[in-house]
Order: structure tokens, then C-alpha cells, then sequence
């Protein structure tokens, strides 16, 4: 969606609570696509971009081990590894991003920023990104090692709730199709109100989150007094049991892009339910 | 005539009016106006073309093809056009032929034979049918069916990778290690509560310990490795289970849309073949047609990040624009879905890509490519089953045509070839599409020059083009013909949509026939001119506010034309009248005569009079043509001028030698001369030049002669006569000028009115000679004269003076000859009398 097409009538409860959005990639990260997300949502909310290319310094205190060596894909073989091979690494790779990071922003006309950070990954980000309104955490680019260090509610757990974030799964679909998880609390209504900013009305999958139909009836009241104008196209559905899986299927089900849950949704305290949704493969944003 | 000859040397009578020109009576003309005249149904004059013809599209044998010679003009063309086209009509329309795709060797594009008419509903049906998986193809693979089906693929695949990872790194972790990716690889590395143990702290683990994390640590990395060689084996057998999906989801996309082609086509194994070809090949490359699909769906984004729906539906767009689709397309090369017969096609630029086909190519970055869309076809393509005209003269101006005509014609198919594959001169790869039977009649039209030509150089045209018609340039003047002539002038004002032309403007164009054809007892069959004739008498007929052509219209369209082109006439006629160039017309002068010669401009031709003069005097027995001596005289008029001294020597020195040294010389002549129809003439001047009798100028002269001293018929005798008219007439006619003409030239005289006019009227005459002695009898006033019974002629006339002056000459040979002192004759070896 481009800014010219962004909603007008959108809540005034959410005007520009989004000025800043980070960009948060690790060497690991399939930064074309986080790159993409970050792009989308930093014009779908008019806020600036600042990428952030966090090296981790776990790998530097791997490599100064004299033992240790690296598996190379390409030719199949365990090579010599050093602190040196790790530096000049993430020095190509953090040049190649700031090139991709560049010409995309200039492309879409936005403010952007380029930093290099290092530390351990989640934490050097978040810390970073201290003043940052919205973070976007990439994933492994490689589908082998995907599950290695991908951005993980699990991991992140409590911390990550302090702020907005994406977490962008390695090869999630592309379709913008969004499922908002909506229990009437504020942060299911905040998370709405940013939800109807970044996908039309008929992209949009409202998941009232009620044990029966009365209370539903209140939800997508509710919902649609939020979504003002454009709840019409909206789609309603209910879920009597508020299960990550049950969240994770109904998105599969419709071909959702990415879930949309309140930063106070109860789920995201739950370690299972966490968990479960680290494993989903369309991406999560957690707004605050 | 008869008199005149037996008179032996008696001038001839002039010839009366009615012979100078043979009129056309309008009663003659069957019709009133051409409007009210039957259309002519059949080929006027060509009889014997017409049988040729016939014969030549009747016979259905190998290398009966058809030469169509004679003058332009003839109507060869029409005549063809219209008999192949009747007969045409006759015949079933021939097959239809495509080129398609070979899925096998594309650079060998095939060739389906189809039943008449059926080639274009192919096309479209595979049109329809890309356009069709244009939308089938992407919403079958985005079908629920398909994407839970290579998720389960997909996913099964991450699974026993994932339980891979999941099992080396639980095995790390029970020893303390961490599996790491980096941006140049996986690694292992020590760990201390899930953080990376730095190498200080590792240092001060127990030796033992470190020697453990180490050992561990490699037998990680060969478990690991161990793994990772599965990985690929894995990934083949996920793709292979993901195209052998593919294959099947498209396999049930497109099964249904071709079959629906293939009922349309049951009755045509060929294309039953082809389409099972191109279902083959589509489940084969379902997925590239996928992405290029999302390809112009996202301009060539590729889809990749694009807006949701890449798989959208804006599918209906035209196949052209996609090179992959391109494939299925079908080149029809002949469609005769519209004909009615079978094809008769005049190939009016024969160069060889429009006679045999082309290749062409487009452009592509900076390359030429091609396949089998571009192959184009040609005339023989077009008139396969049929007939093909081509104008014989265009055909052997192109390069490389005739000899791919006579190749195709020798196989019997058409195969295409590019120029610089037939001159083996470019090495890159095209197309060698499969080549098309060839069943067809070629007719070329063309002149006897080439046709001859063509016979004496050509080894391989006679036995391709085995039938000559050949048109005649004129055809018989009766009362028949003359009234088929007059329906044809009728026919040809129809067709051209002209005004109608009276009897008396029809009988007018017939006399202008007989002109043309330079014969009372012929008409010719230039009919492009007669039409020009009827053209430009319809435009004078519409500026004079004619409903109806009339003789007055034709005869001006006839001065007009002439009036256009004799520019240059009127040049020579003023140079001659004012004296610039020397021709009397009056008086009378030894061993000069005036010639007439005909000029040819163009399509125009007009007499004009020369002076011819003779000179004699001793010598070795020799007549110099003066133009032969310094290159203006042509080989026949040499020949003209050697027999004069046959002639000369024949008639008067049988028994001496001819001690002759005469120059002949057209005066003030200063291009070529050739023809001998002024040997009549410069014998007439050696003859008085000899026998010192002068020679009436109000005469002029043209015929050949024979070493009997017969006069013989020249060409352009018309143009002749009224040349030298116009000359007498500008410089006024006594009633004693005249022009002496062949006898057997008398049958092609159609002499202008005002010629006709002025001989009727005594002002001017033409005289019919046979004989030389009539001729200069004539000239001189002078009887020529006949040996009497003692071998001599009468005293006085002409031969006798001739005759004298040679035996006077022969003896000054021979007194010349003794008077040396070394006893040699004349120069060049000059006889001796003996």
C-alpha cells in the first residue's frame, strides 16, 4: 500500500504514535524481506526508518577459539575460522544492507538512517531501538538454520512487549492480508486502529476473541466503532477459545501476511503459546 | 505492274489512291456504339497461343509448365490470368499449411498439411487455448489443494531438517557446545549458560576439560557433517516430488482445454500429434509460464514482495508479448478459407523471399533472433495448387530466384532459405523449417529474345518448362476478324469503364490496327495500345462534350500522341527545310539520289530523307561504303553494299574485269547506318554516276536489292513515305515528286489522309518498283535497256552507258598496267586484261 492510499479516517486514538520505525537485522537476517516489511510500514504510518545491523559479538568470541572452525556451504568442508573472517563478514555484509536499505528508502521517498551495532543480537537491538516506536526483527534468510537465532517471542518473552515489534519469519507469505487478535482490551483496540492503518478494509480479518456469540456481538461492536469507515469489507470471525493455534490456523486458513495481537494480549505471557507462535510462518507484530 | 516489266526497263505508273491505304468501312462494324455490342467471349488473334495454353493446364505432368512469349502489349498477361482463373474455378481449393513449434529441435519448425480452410481455426483455437492457461495455470496452483499438497512437501522436508538441527544441537548441548551461523557458515562453539565461553574463561577450564569441548567439538562437526550430506539428497528428492507434483496439477489444468481442441481436430492426425506435444511440454514447463505470468502481472518484479494476489487474475492479455507462450502459437502459411478455386497468383516482385518465403528475425539486445512465428511465406506457398504467373524478365533480375525456382520445381517442395544460407555466407544458427510439398503450373511471361535465350543457355528450362505459347503480334484482317476486333475495342471500353465509341470511331481504331501492324491484310494485337488509343480518344471525346466517342476523337487522340513524340522530327524536318541539311526535292543530279531511313525515338518512329551520292572511278573492282569504312554502317548494310558490285560485276563485266572504284556515302549522316534498304538506292547512284545520266531529285528511294537486280521489301515503309511528304510539302509540291517503294511493299501501305489526298490529287505519287531497271528508268527518264540478241544493250540507255564506261575503264586498267615498267597491274593487285 502506498502512503497515497492510506486510510484518511483512521482512529484519531492512534494519530502518530509511529514516527520511528527500526529496522533490526542481524548477519543472519533475510534482510530483502524484513527490508520490504519495514519499508511498507514505515510509508503506511509516515515515520522514518532507521536500520540497525547488529553484529553479534558471540560469534567474535567463537571465532577467537583456535579449535573452532566453520562449515562452508559451498564446498561442503570444515575451513579455518578467525576473528578477522567474522570481521570482514559482517563489514560485506553491513555494506550490502546499507546499499539495499538505501536505495529502497530513497525509492519510497522516506527519512532514513544506517547504524552498526554490536552485541548479542536481540539485546543490542532492543537497547538500540530504546526511542524507537516500532521494531522490525528479522529471521534467518537460510531455511536450514531458520530456527537457529530467529527474532523468538519465547526468548524475547517480557522484554519485547515494552515496545511495538515485527518479527518477520524467514519466507513468510507475501499477501497483506492481516488477522488482528481482538479481545476489547486496549491494546487489541490500539492494535486494531494499526492494523486498519496498514491494510484496506477488505485485507483485514478481525478475530473476536469471545466465549459466545453475545459477547462477540459486544467485540465486533466494538471493533467496528474503531475501524470507523472502513469496517465495511472487514472481515468478522469468531473464536470461542483464545489458543495461539487456534490463532495460527485461522491465519493459515485465510492466507494471512501477519497476526496482530495487543502488546496486553494474555497469550504473549504464556511461554507455550509463545512458542507456538514462533513457529507459525506468517509474521507477528506485537503492537504497544 | 506486269506491263511495266515487260516493258524491260519502263517506268512504272504510280500506285491509285485505294492502294495507299485500306479504309474500314464503318458499315463493316456490326454495332451501332459499343454500348450495344455483344461482349466478346473468346481470345482475338492468339489461336494458337490460346491451344498452347490449354494444352499446358490440361497436361498434369512433371515440368509441363507454361512460356507465354511475344511483344509486350499482346495481351499475354490477361489471356493467362483469364484461363488460369477459369480453370481455377474449376478446382478444388488446395490445402491449408501452418508451421509449428518442433518441441524436439526448435530450429526445425514443422509443417502440418491441413484440409482446406481449417488452418485459422487452429490458430485461434490455440490462441484461445494460451489465453485459457494464462488464467487455468497460476489459479490451479493456487488452489488450496496444491498449496496444502507442497506444504506438506515442503514441510516434511523442514521437518527432517529441523529434527536434524534439533538433534545435533541437543547433542552439543549435552556437551556443552552451541551450534552458530555465521554470515560465512555454520560453527560450534563452547558454551557456558547459553552464552559463547570466551577464550580466557576457556582457558582456564581443566586441560581435560578442554581437551573434551575439543574432541566433542570435532566429533560435532562430524556428525554435523555427516548430515549436511544428506541435505542434498533430501533437496533432490523434495524437487523431484514437487515437479512431479507440478506435472500432475498441470496435467489437470490443462488436460481438459487441449482436449477440447483435439475433438476439434480428430480427423487430423498431424495436429492430434502436435497437441499432444504441446500438452507434454506445458506440464513440463507449467512453472516458467507461472512466473512469467507474475512477471507482467508485477512488470517484471517478479512478484517478489509485491502487493497481495500474485497470483492475480489479469490474465487475459495477448499472448504476443510472451516469448514463452510464443511457442504455441500456429503460423498459418496458406489459408484458403475464403477461396473458391483453386489459387491463381501473379507474383509481381520476384525477388526470392517473396517467391519462395523469408525468415525474418527481430532484434533483441542487440541479437537477431527468429523461430518459427517469423517464417513468412511465399509466392508458392500462396499458389501451391494452383498457378503461378511471374513476368520471366523481373524473375532472371533477381538475384538467386530463378535458380531457387528451378531447385523447388526439380524437389518438388518449397524449403525456405535465407539468403545467406544459400550463399553459405553466415555460419549462425536459423531455422531449417520442414519443407512444403510443391504441386503447382508456373507460368512465365516473357519475349521470344528470352525465351531463346533461356533455350540456348539454360540446360535445366527445357525440362521445366516444356510449353510454348507464343503470341502473335498480328492476326489475319477479314471480315471476321475485323468485326471480333470491333467487339474487342467494345469489350476493352467495358472493362476500362470508357465512353462508347460510334462505328465510325471503332472503324477508325481498326484502321489505326492495321498502321500498327504495317499491313493492309493484318491487324495488330498490340491491345495496349489499341487501349491507349481508346483512353485517351474517351478523354478528347469528354473535353469536346462527346456523349459518344467518334472517329474525329480517335483520330485526334491518334495526332495527339504523335504530336507528343515528334519533337525531334519536327527537329530534322526544320534542318532539311532550311537548307541547313541538303536534300533536293527538285531538279536532278548525277550520282545522287535521296534514301529514305526510318528513326526510331522511343516508341515513335518517323521517315527521314538522306542524301546518297556516288563516286566512281578506276580502280581495283571495289564499292566502298564510306560508313562501313569509318564504323557508322552496320553489318547488313554492308552486306547491301557488297552486292552491289556482285551485281555491277555480274551484269556488265562477266568477261572483264570491273576496273571500279566507287564510294558510296549518306551525306551529313553522322550516326549509324544499318539495314540494306537503301541498296536499291545507292545502286541507283553508282548507276548514274556511271552512266553520267542525272537522276530526277523530286524522287525519293528505299528497297533493297538482290544481285538479280530485283527490288525487295523494306520495313517502315509507311513512316517512310509520309517523311518524306512532309518534307515536299514544306518546301512545296511540284506534282512530279514522289517515292519509288518496293512492289511487295505495296500490301503494307496505310499511308496518312493528307498523303492519300495528295497522290489522289496528282500532287504526289508512290510508285511500285521490281526491278532495278524500272527504278532508274524512272529516275533518269532514261529506258534501262535489255541485251538484245547480239549480248548488247540498245544504244543510249542506261545499261549501255554503264556498260561503256566500264569496258572504258577496264581498258585504262589495262593500258595503266603495261605502261609500268615492271609490268604490275593496279594497286592491290588490279586485273590485267587478257
Amino acid at each position: 500500500m502506498s502512503p497515497a492510499e492510506a486510510p484518511s479516517n483512521v482512529p484519531s486514538s492512534f494519530p502518530s504514535s509511529f514516527r520511528r520505525v527500526v529496522l533490526a537485522l542481524d548477519p543472519g537476517a533475510d534482510y530483502r524481506t524484513a527490508l520490504t516489511e519495514a519499508i511498507h510500514l514505515a510509508t503506511a504510518l509516515h515515520a522514518e526508518l532507521n536500520a540497525l545491523f547488529v553484529e553479534d559479538e558471540s560469534l567474535f568470541d567463537a571465532a577467537r577459539h583456535s579449535f573452532v572452525r566453520r562449515y562452508a556451504p559451498m564446498s561442503a568442508r570444515w575451513e579455518p575460522f578467525g576473528e578477522h573472517e567474522v570481521e570482514t563478514a559482517f563489514k560485506d555484509l553491513a555494506n550490502r544492507v546499507r546499499a539495499a536499505v538505501a536505495e529502497a528508502a530513497t525509492r519510497d521517498r522516506l527519512a532514513w538512517s544506517f547504524n552498526v551495532v554490536r552485541g548479542e543480537v536481540e539485546k543490542a537491538a532492543l537497547a538500540a531501538a530504546r526511542d524507537a516506536d516500532l521494531i522490525v526483527l528479522g529471521a534467518g534468510q537460510d531455511a536450514l538454520l531458520a530456527g537457529l537465532r530467529s527474532p523468538s517471542l519465547a526468548r524475547l518473552g517480557k522484554q519485547a512487549r515494552e515496545r511495538s515489534v515485527l518479527y518477520v519469519r524467514p519466507r513468510a507469505p507475501v499477501a497483506r492480508l492481516l488477522v488482528v487478535a481482538y479481545d476489547g482490551a486496549p491494546g487489541a483496540d490500539h492494535a486494531l486502529a494499526v492494523a486498519a492503518r496498514l491494510a484496506s478494509p477488505s485485507e483485514l480479518t478481525v478475530a473476536l476473541i469471545a466465549p459466545d456469540d453475545k459477547a462477540a456481538a459486544k467485540l465486533e461492536k466494538q471493533a467496528k466503532a474503531i475501524l470507523g469507515d472502513r469496517r465495511a469489507g472487514a472481515a468478522f470471525i469468531t473464536l470461542p477459545k483464545a489458543s495461539a493455534a487456534e490463532l495460527c490456523g485461522l491465519s493459515a486458513r485465510v492466507g494471512a501476511g501477519a497476526l496482530v495481537f495487543g502488546a496486553d494480549n494474555p497469550l504473549l505471557g504464556k511461554a507455550a503459546a509463545r512458542k507456538r507462535l514462533d513457529e507459525t510462518t506468517c509474521r507477528v507484530l506485537v503492537v504497544r | 505492274m506486269a506491263e511495266q516489266s515487260e516493258a524491260a526497263g519502263g517506268a512504272p505508273e504510280p500506285l491509285p489512291g485505294g492502294a495507299l491505304r485500306r479504309v474500314c468501312d464503318p458499315a463493316t462494324i456490326p454495332f451501332e456504339t459499343t454500348k450495344e455490342a455483344e461482349p466478346l467471349d473468346h481470345v482475338v488473334g492468339q489461336d494458337r497461343a490460346v491451344e498452347a495454353v490449354e494444352f499446358g493446364i490440361g497436361i498434369r505432368r512433371e515440368g509441363y509448365n507454361l512460356f507465354a512469349l511475344g511483344p509486350p502489349g499482346t495481351g499475354k498477361h490477361t489471356l493467362i490470368r483469364d484461363y488460369l482463373t477459369r480453370a481455377a474455378a474449376t478446382e478444388a481449393p488446395p490445402s491449408d499449411y501452418v508451421y509449428v513449434n518442433n518441441f524436439d529441435d526448435p530450429q526445425k519448425p514443422r509443417a502440418i498439411e491441413l484440409p482446406t480452410g481449417r488452418a485459422m481455426p487452429l490458430r485461434e483455437a490455440l490462441e484461445q487455448l494460451v489465453r485459457e492457461l494464462r488464467t487455468a495455470l497460476p489459479a490451479a496452483f493456487e488452489g488450496d489443494e496444491y498449496v496444502s499438497r507442497r506444504q506438506m512437501l515442503e514441510g516434511e522436508f523442514k521437518r527432517r531438517q529441523e529434527e536434524m538441527f534439533e538433534a545435533i544441537q541437543a547433542h552439543a548441548k549435552e556437551k556443552g557446545v552451541a551450534l552458530m551461523r555465521t554470515p560465512v557458515g555454520l560453527m560450534f562453539a563452547p558454551v557456558r549458560d547459553g552464552e559463547v565461553l570466551e577464550p580466557k574463561e576457556f582457558d582456564k577450564l581443566p586441560e581435560a576439560e578442554q581437551e573434551r569441548l575439543k574432541a566433542d567439538i570435532e566429533e560435532l562437526q562430524k556428525e554435523l557433517q555427516k548430515s549436511m550430506e544428506q541435505m542434498p539428497a533430501w533437496g533432490k528428492e523434495l524437487a523431484e516430488k514437487l515437479r512431479e507434483l507440478n506435472r500432475e496439477v498441470t496435467k489437470f489444468a490443462v488436460g481438459h482445454l487441449i482436449q477440447t481442441v483435439r475433438e476439434a481436430f480428430t480427423d487430423v492426425p498431424a495436429v492430434v500429434d502436435y497437441l499432444d506435444r504441446v500438452e507434454a511440454d506445458i506440464v513440463d514447463n507449467a512453472f516458467d509460464f507461472i512466473r512469467s505470468v507474475m512477471a507482467q502481472e508485477t512488470g517484471g518484479a517478479g512478484g517478489a514482495g509485491g502487493a497481495g494476489g500474485a497470483m492475480g487474475r489479469r490474465a487475459a492479455e495477448s499472448p504476443d508479448d510472451d516469448a514463452l507462450f510464443r511457442r504455441y502459437r500456429v503460423n498459418v502459411m496458406v489459408d484458403n478459407r475464403e477461396a473458391e478455386g483453386a489459387p491463381v497468383v501473379y507474383e509481381d516482385h520476384p525477388v526470392l523471399g517473396n517467391l519462395i518465403g523469408r525468415i525474418e528475425h527481430t532484434a533483441q539486445f542487440g541479437a537477431l533472433v527468429t523461430d518459427f512465428n517469423l517464417v513468412k511465406p511465399g509466392a508458392l506457398h500462396k499458389a501451391n495448387g494452383g498457378y503461378l504467373i511471374i513476368d520471366a524478365r523481373r524473375l532472371l533480375m533477381q538475384p538467386l530466384s530463378w535458380e531457387e525456382l528451378k531447385r523447388t520445381l526439380r524437389a518438388g517442395e518449397i524449403r525456405i532459405e535465407s539468403v545467406g544460407q544459400l550463399l553459405s555466407v553466415v555460419s549462425t544458427v536459423s531455422l531449417d523449417p520442414e519443407p512444403i510439398p510443391l504441386d503447382l503450373k508456373i507460368v512465365l511471361v516473357g519475349d521470344r529474345q528470352l525465351y531463346m535465350l533461356l533455350c540456348a543457355l539454360d540446360p535445366d528450362f527445357g525440362g521445366l518448362f516444356k510449353v510454348q505459347a507464343e503470341f502473335q503480334h498480328v492476326m489475319p484482317r477479314t471480315d471476321e476478324t475485323v468485326g471480333d476486333y470491333s467487339r474487342l475495342i467494345a469489350t476493352l471500353a467495358a472493362r476500362h469503364e470508357l465512353r462508347a465509341f460510334d462505328r465510325g470511331a471503332v472503324a477508325r481504331i481498326v484502321e489505326y490496327g492495321q498502321r500498327l501492324a504495317d499491313d493492309i491484310e493484318r491487324l495488330s494485337t498490340s491491345f495496349r495500345d489499341i487501349l491507349d488509343i481508346l483512353r485517351e480518344a474517351d478523354y478528347w471525346a469528354g473535353k469536346n462534350g462527346n456523349g459518344t466517342a467518334t472517329a474525329t476523337d480517335v483520330q485526334r487522340a491518334i495526332d495527339a500522341k504523335i504530336h507528343r513524340a515528334d519533337y525531334v522530327r519536327e527537329l530534322v524536318h526544320e534542318q532539311i527545310t532550311r537548307g541547313v541539311m541538303l536534300i533536293d526535292v527538285e531538279g536532278s543530279e548525277v550520282g545522287q539520289v535521296n534514301a529514305l531511313s526510318v528513326l526510331q525515338l522511343g516508341n515513335f518512329s518517323f521517315g527521314k530523307p538522306s542524301r546518297i551520292t556516288a563516286r566512281v572511278r578506276l580502280g581495283k573492282g571495289e564499292v566502298v561504303d564510306i560508313e562501313r569504312q569509318v564504323e557508322l554502317g552496320g553489318a547488313l548494310h554492308s552486306k547491301g553494299v557488297l552486292i552491289l558490285s556482285s551485281f555491277l560485276g555480274a551484269r556488265y563485266c562477266q568477261d572483264r574485269p570491273l576496273a571500279l572504284s566507287a564510294s558510296l556515302v549518306f551525306e551529313q549522316s553522322y550516326g549509324g547506318v544499318d539495314g540494306d534498304s537503301a541498296s536499291s538506292t545507292e545502286l541507283y547512284a553508282l548507276l548514274s554516276a556511271l552512266s553520267g545520266l542525272p537522276i530526277d531529285q523530286s524522287f525519293a528511294v528505299t528497297g533493297s536489292v538482290n544481285q538479280l537486280g530485283e527490288v525487295q521489301a523494306i520495313g517502315g515503309v509507311n513512316q517512310k513515305i509520309e517523311g518524306y511528304f512532309d518534307i515536299c510539302s514544306a518546301k512545296g509540291l511540284t506534282g512530279r515528286q514522289g517515292v519509288m517503294i518496293p512492289a511487295t511493299n505495296v500490301k503494307h501501305l496505310m499511308l496518312r489522309h493528307d498523303v492519300v489526298e495528295a497522290c489522289e490529287a496528282g500532287r504526289f505519287a508512290i510508285y511500285p518498283i521490281e526491278t532495278i531497271d524500272q527504278g532508274i528508268a524512272l529516275l533518269t527518264g532514261t529506258p534501262a535497256g535489255e541485251r538484245g540478241a547480239d549480248g548488247a544493250f540498245p544504244e543510249g540507255s542506261v545499261n549501255a552507258r554503264v556498260e561503256a564506261q566500264l569496258v572504258e575503264f577496264a581498258k585504262k586498267a589495262r593500258a595503266f598496267a603495261r605502261a609500268k615498267p615492271d609490268g604490275a597491274g593496279l594497286p592491290d593487285g588490279g586485273e590485267n586484261e587478257t
